[in-house]
């Protein structure tokens, strides 16, 4: 543009020299018009570059202005509705004895490819500081399901195949219906950093596994078996009071509920809530850590509903299984460098009531009050290759299982992580059971080596 | 928070030290590498580094008097945003995505929303007076005010010593 306006500037006539010879003065009269000229010329240039340039600027700053004014009533409306999730898919294969217990639960040693999980996420957050968070996860469940081979009992297996008499093919198509799992289903309400609210069903905070849970987030793809056991409930339905408070470098983090704690069915059958916590100190330098405690205490009770008689009409809700428990837990989590530490440790307490105990894995036994525990540490390396991430886990479990009382876990692994959301997750298991006390039993054959492979992608 | 990748190689430079390391004015503190973390012009807080980090990992989410704090990244790879990461995060580009796909998974808050450049940045946190975000020191205005400085891959905020930083 100022070349146009360069070209387009008015210029001053030129004047024709006179014919007679000039006097010295009429040259520099001559030299000084002609320097007016000039800078009357470049004055007229520069003006009209000036208002060029302005017009630019007003026009980038105009532009500029409405991306931020964009940009700021995005963030303060927030998105009002996001959806996100993971999905994850693999190759498996165990290995066991004719002879061990896994042959109750596990159908066959044959490799096989799974659907693992397709979590769904619906965060909505209708103000800026309350929100719903579900997460859902969608199973083919329960077709295939089986009953667990124990003696006496015959053998069944769920069939989910149904005639699609919604098709377009007449009716004879057939579909398998499958049922979705609601992982989480929570009302947040934001009030200040220290002061937070959920309601609904939402992961116990405890522990490392508990709340990652996901296979994007968790470094190992085995599942723990205080975490299997359920040491702590893996989920409440109730309300956590929850905040964080900064103190220097460190960071608090604590939560106090009640729920409903365990429960039979959909509802609380006693008045005695559960009542659990967790506190957390975490810090990101000069090394990346948190440590936490996490404690919970409930009771459980079951109850069946009768009718006595019908004149006069008379029920009684009869107390079949009742007990009270108490849960502790620790945690560890280390980040330095390229290296990640994980360990934790889950203990419960459980006292049944005299005469309610619940019912055994085998016909006619009982499962008696007991304190099972369990704990795992996993170190895992990035190479900075490849995306390669290998890792060793051992887990060390207490419980009563139906042929042991303990496992020990040794396992290795491997992360290729593709991108930050895509990646293939590796891991070998060897679980051995055994007995802490010598109560004589030949446990030579009850051991599982088992491979598990996910592909995993974040969305 | 517990299975996410982070490989902090932050130096932190103690307040004192950085009050006496910054310059008195703008000019004087801006350099290539350099980054203003900015509040708006009547945002009178202050915040510890530690608190910045907090907010740009988004488990910070209010100010002193309740507001929501609105953070605003620039969009990644963009050196600006890069050299931020690294220096208050902590995290490479590559670990910081994971940090906000691991937040998503286990229920955590979103990431601080992104914008082009910083002098959207800039006119954002103008305008929006719950807003925080970081822009080169020589493009800052009297419409905001600087918190904290990146300089020479450390963060220094000035918490408790504002005098330095109204000038800049």
């Amino acid at each position: 543009m100022s070349s146009v306006a360069l070209a387009q500037a008015p210029l001053p006539p030129a004047e024709a020299a006179a014919g007679s010879t000039p006097s010295p003065q009429d040259i520099d009269r001559a030299e000084l018009r002609a320097l007016r000229e000039e800078l009357a010329r470049q004055k007229a240039v520069s003006e009209i570059q000036a208002a060029s340039l302005a017009a630019l600027q007003a026009e980038a700053d105009s532009k500029s202005s409405v991306e931020a004014q964009t940009a700021a009533e995005l963030a303060q409306t927030e998105e009002r509705l996001r959806l996100y999730g993971f999905l994850d898919f693999g190759l498996q294969k165990s290995w066991f004895p004719t002879s061990s217990g896994l042959n109750t639960v596990i159908e066959s040693t044959s490799s096989t490819f799974v659907l693992g999980n397709l979590n769904l996420y619906l965060d909505a957050r209708p103000t800026e500081r309350w929100r719903a968070l579900t997460e859902i996860r969608f199973t083919a469940y329960p077709h295939g399901e089986f009953t667990e081979a124990q003696p006496g009992r015959a053998f069944q297996r769920t069939n989910n195949q149904v005639f699609d008499v919604n098709s377009a093919s007449g009716g004879f198509a057939q579909t398998r219906w499958g049922a979705i799992i609601i992982e989480r289903a929570q009302i947040e309400y934001s009030g200040a950093d220290w002061l937070r609210v959920r309601a609904g069903y939402w992961f116990t905070p405890y522990g490392i596994w508990n709340v990652d849970h996901g296979t994007p987030t968790l470094i190992s793809l085995s599942v723990p078996q205080f975490v299997v056991s359920e040491a702590f409930p893996a989920r409440q339905l109730g309300v956590d009071v929850n905040g964080t408070l900064n103190a220097g470098a460190w960071q608090v983090e604590y939560h106090a509920y009640v729920s409903n704690g365990r429960t039979p069915g959909q509802l609380d059958l006693t008045e005695d809530k559960m009542l659990g916590g967790r506190l957390a100190l975490s810090r990101t330098t000069p090394l990346s850590m948190t440590l936490g405690a996490s404690g919970f205490y409930g009771g459980y009770s079951d109850k069946q509903a009768r009718t006595v008689s019908f004149s006069p009409l008379k029920f009684t809700h009869d107390e079949v299984a009742a007990y009270k428990e108490l849960g502790v837990s620790g945690d560890f989590s280390l980040d330095a460098q390229r290296l990640r530490f994980r360990t934790e440790v889950a203990l419960n307490r459980r006292v049944y009531d005299k005469g309610k105990h619940e019912v055994g894995w085998y016909p006619g036994a009982f499962f008696p009050s007991r304190i099972f525990w369990g704990t795992y540490a996993l170190l895992a390396y990035d190479t900075g290759f490849a995306g390669l991430e290998p890792y060793l886990y051992a887990e060390l479990d207490r419980n009563m299982y139906p042929v042991s009382q303990g496992i020990l876990t040794p396992s290795v692994g491997l992360n290729i992580h593709f991108t930050e959301s895509a990646q293939l997750k590796l891991q070998y298991s060897y679980a051995k059971q055994f007995d802490f006390d010598d109560l004589g039993r030949d446990l030579s054959q009850q051991y599982l080596s088992f491979l598990a492979t996910r592909l995993v992608v974040a969305f | 928070m517990a299975q996410q990748h982070g490989y902090p190689r932050r130096r932190f430079i103690q307040l004192g030290v950085s009050i006496l390391t910054v310059g008195a004015s703008a000019p004087a503190l801006a350099g290539s590498g350099d980054l203003a973390v900015i509040v708006h012009a009547n945002n009178h807080a202050s915040l510890l580094p530690s608190e910045i980090e907090a907010i740009f990992r988004a488990t910070k989410r209010h100010w002193a008097n309740g507001d929501p704090i609105v953070p605003f990244n620039l969009v990644p790879q963009t050196a600006e945003r890069t050299l931020f990461d690294q220096t208050v995060l902590g995290l490479s580009p590559a670990a910081v995505a994971r940090y906000w796909i691991d937040r998503k998974i286990r229920g955590g808050a979103p990431p601080p929303r992104a914008v082009p450049n910083a002098g959207i940045a800039l006119r954002v946190v103008a305008s929006l007076a719950t807003s925080i975000a970081y822009v080169p020191p020589d493009l800052l205005t009297s419409d905001v005010r600087a918190v904290a400085l990146i300089r020479n891959g450390a963060l220094a905020s000035a918490r408790a010593r504002s005098a330095p930083w109204e000038d800049v």
